[in-house]
């Protein structure tokens, strides 16, 4: 009867095995693709934020195109002054003419551009083709911005786009749910974070994935920006995902446990009920002998408050 | 067998296991150090500091110190709830890095939590000559302006024009007190510019009628645009003039802005040119190969810093009192960079270098 209930108790705790690893298995199945959902869902709202970009961009763009082609006036300059700056440099890469300059703007005629970022990106501009730098801190006045450059003969047009209205603006996105949306270099320096104080310098070099940000879980999607030939990335907290694969957690904590103590009350039914007085009949009926008579019958097998000669009495009768 | 011990060595036994235990934990407990500075994200002065600090635990293998970066801006309100911060969660060991004005609006509290605070970036006076629990190991402003006045003198030019920034006036006005006590030149111009709303139209105008053969630009606060726009003005209307800076410009940006009139600046700093240093150069070079990006000069306070206050910790000094008991009976700290001596005040007497080719310090 050992046996039997070593079995009994061995089948048991492999069917308990087999439900826990599917348990878990399922669990880390829901885990990944709840947050690989969650991390493509980034990519909608990168998109949507290349879209803008690409559009003010554009804008500019066929700005400075137009005012390349007609004639300069007071009205063509008052049409430009969607620019941050907007200037003439020559060909010893000084400040020659100032049409529109922004409020906190450093730059006066003669200003040596020379070793800034600028100054070596002029050297990219053709002549005759307007071409846009990629994002870069202005010596201007260290704000966020990119360059539009359309080269002649004369020099440079230079027109720089601040992009702190654009960070304001995307710091009202990222606050309405919680991300962060930052502004990187193609190798991973970061530029700008909508999270003024992201404790950050570098990106990771995944394009995408979960990574801690302080003491919270961020999933991030990163997206190179062909407008601003940078990278855009956006980080959106696990809090929600977490939350649900929490309560999943639980349930399936809840479920095991109530599997075991019903797995555990059926081993401890079994026992005292079927495998215990089995045993026993088992060696009771084992010391019988044909010849022998019955043989001393046990006292458990009497009910309680009632003695041997009792039940002798009532019809057990023993043979001497 | 077992072993019979008189009540006496029983006691004697027990004490030593109980010391044991009693220095195995206070041994494991890490001592927190709060970095307060400007943490910004796409600004290096803050992440350099930060990285400076995590750097020096990773090289040292340091297990009982841990970092906890606080953001303070450089803003002197946000420096005071910072510190209230710090003191909250019972850290009593604080690095800062900001600027003279921030100093000052936290100077008492430090003082009646107390928090044993390093400065590596105020030179402000008010911090100097105090039994406190302030130390720093840059110099004080009348040090450091007695040593810039002292290379002015030097300049061949017997008229100085000096333009000084009226934001981070912490600073700006002891300097200036200090540089014009040690100045033997005669100053043809003391202009006031105010850097978050510069009009250099208007500065060149001023400097229009006026005939100087040097400039210091009194700016500070890693304004370092301003400062070297501000060079080209100058040298603009004084094409022959050598204009010298404040140690706290010294940054990438400042050559972006200086464009050509860098060959004639000369930078003051804490440290030797990165060509004549192979300890700078080769922290300049590690950080870079380490975190992606090169460092502010000042991060090598924080380093320095850190350093010193690691020494202290080894020894055993945990509170306030004990580390500043421990500084100033050592006195001196060598390390790789510069060799760093306090005073009973905790002020330091380090040199100050005239970096001429700024434009090789990057």
């Amino acid at each position: 009867m050992r046996s039997v209930r070593i079995v009994s108790a061995l089948l048991e705790v492999v069917t308990l095995v087999v439900i826990t690893v599917f348990f878990a298995v399922v669990f880390m199945t829901v885990q990944n693709v709840a947050r690989d959902n969650y991390i493509r869902a980034q990519r909608f709202e990168i998109d949507r934020i290349d879209k803008v970009i690409e559009t003010l961009i554009d804008g500019h763009t066929q700005d400075l195109e137009k005012f390349v082609r007609v004639a300069e006036s007071a009205g063509t300059i008052a049409m430009m002054h969607k620019f941050s700056d907007l200037y003439f440099v020559d060909n010893d890469r000084r400040v020659a003419r100032i049409l529109v300059k922004g409020g906190r703007s450093l730059i006066f005629q003669g200003f040596d551009v020379r070793a800034s970022a600028l100054g070596g990106f002029l050297d990219w501009a053709s002549p005759g083709e307007i071409v846009r730098s990629s994002m870069i801190r202005a010596f201007e006045n260290g704000e966020l911005s990119m360059y539009l450059v359309y080269h002649d003969a004369r020099g440079w047009l230079v027109g720089r786009i601040g992009l702190s209205a654009l960070r304001d603006d995307l710091e009202h996105i990222a606050a309405s749910n919680g991300s962060i949306i930052v502004f990187a270099t193609n190798d991973g320096y970061i530029l700008s974070s909508t999270l003024s104080s992201l404790p950050l310098q570098m990106l990771p070099a995944e394009t995408k994935g979960v990574m801690s940000i302080g003491e919270e879980e961020y999933a991030f999607f990163r997206k190179n920006i062909a407008a601003m030939d940078n990278d855009l990335v956006i980080f959106s907290p696990m809090a929600a995902v977490s939350g649900l694969m929490n309560r999943i957690r639980l349930i399936a904590y809840i479920a095991m446990g109530t599997l075991m103590l019903m797995v555990l009350l059926k081993i401890g039914w079994q026992t005292v009920l079927i495998i215990r007085p089995l045993a026993n009949f088992s060696a009771l009926v084992s010391g019988w002998k044909p010849d022998g008579g019955l043989p001393p019958f046990p006292e458990k097998f009497y009910s309680s408050g009632r003695s041997a000669s009792s039940i002798t009495r009532s019809g057990i009768r023993r043979e001497s | 067998m077992p072993v019979n011990m008189s009540k006496p060595v029983r006691m004697l036994v027990l004490l030593l296991a109980l010391g044991c235990v009693i220095t195995a934990c206070t041994k494991g407990k890490k001592t927190r150090i709060a970095i307060m500075t400007k943490l910004e994200a796409g600004s290096i002065v803050g992440s350099s500091e930060i990285n400076a600090a995590r750097l020096f635990i990773e090289q040292r293998g340091i297990k009982n110190i841990e970092i906890v970066p606080v953001n303070d801006n450089w803003d002197p309100e946000q420096s005071k709830a910072a510190l209230e911060d710090i003191i909250r969660q019972g850290i009593q060991v604080l690095i800062t890095s900001h600027t003279s004005t921030c100093a000052l609006a936290i100077m008492d509290r430090i003082n009646s939590a107390p928090v044993f605070t390093f400065v590596t970036g105020a030179t402000t006076d008010k911090l100097s000559g105090k039994d406190d629990f302030i130390f720093r190991n840059v110099l004080d402003v009348g040090s450091e302006q007695e040593r810039i006045a002292g290379y002015l003198n030097a300049l061949p030019g017997r008229s100085l024009l000096i333009v000084r920034d009226v934001k981070n006036i912490g600073y700006t006005q002891p300097a200036l007190a200090f540089v014009k006590k040690y100045l033997k030149k005669e100053i043809c111009g003391s202009l006031d510019v105010n850097v978050d709303s510069l009009d250099l139209q208007a500065l060149q105008a001023q400097i229009a009628g006026l005939a100087c053969d040097e400039a210091y630009l009194l700016i500070g606060g890693y304004r370092s645009l301003a400062a070297g726009a501000i060079a080209q003005a100058v040298k603009r209307r004084f094409p022959g003039a050598t204009i010298v800076f404040t140690p706290w410009v010294k940054s990438p940006e400042l050559i972006e802005a200086a464009g050509s009139a860098l060959r004639d600046c000369v930078l003051p700093s804490h440290y030797p040119p990165r060509e004549q240093s192979l300890a700078i150069s080769r922290y300049i070079e590690t950080f870079h190969s380490r975190f992606g990006y090169s460092p502010t000069f000042i991060s090598i306070n924080v380093y320095i810093a850190l350093g010193i206050l690691s020494e202290a910790i080894d020894a055993g000094a945990r509170t306030p009192a004990e580390i500043k008991q421990y500084i100033l009976k050592k006195k001196t700290f060598p390390n790789e960079f510069v060799d760093v001596s306090f005073d009973e005040y905790g002020d330091v007497a380090i040199p100050l270098y005239f970096v001429t080719d700024i434009a090789r310090e990057y």
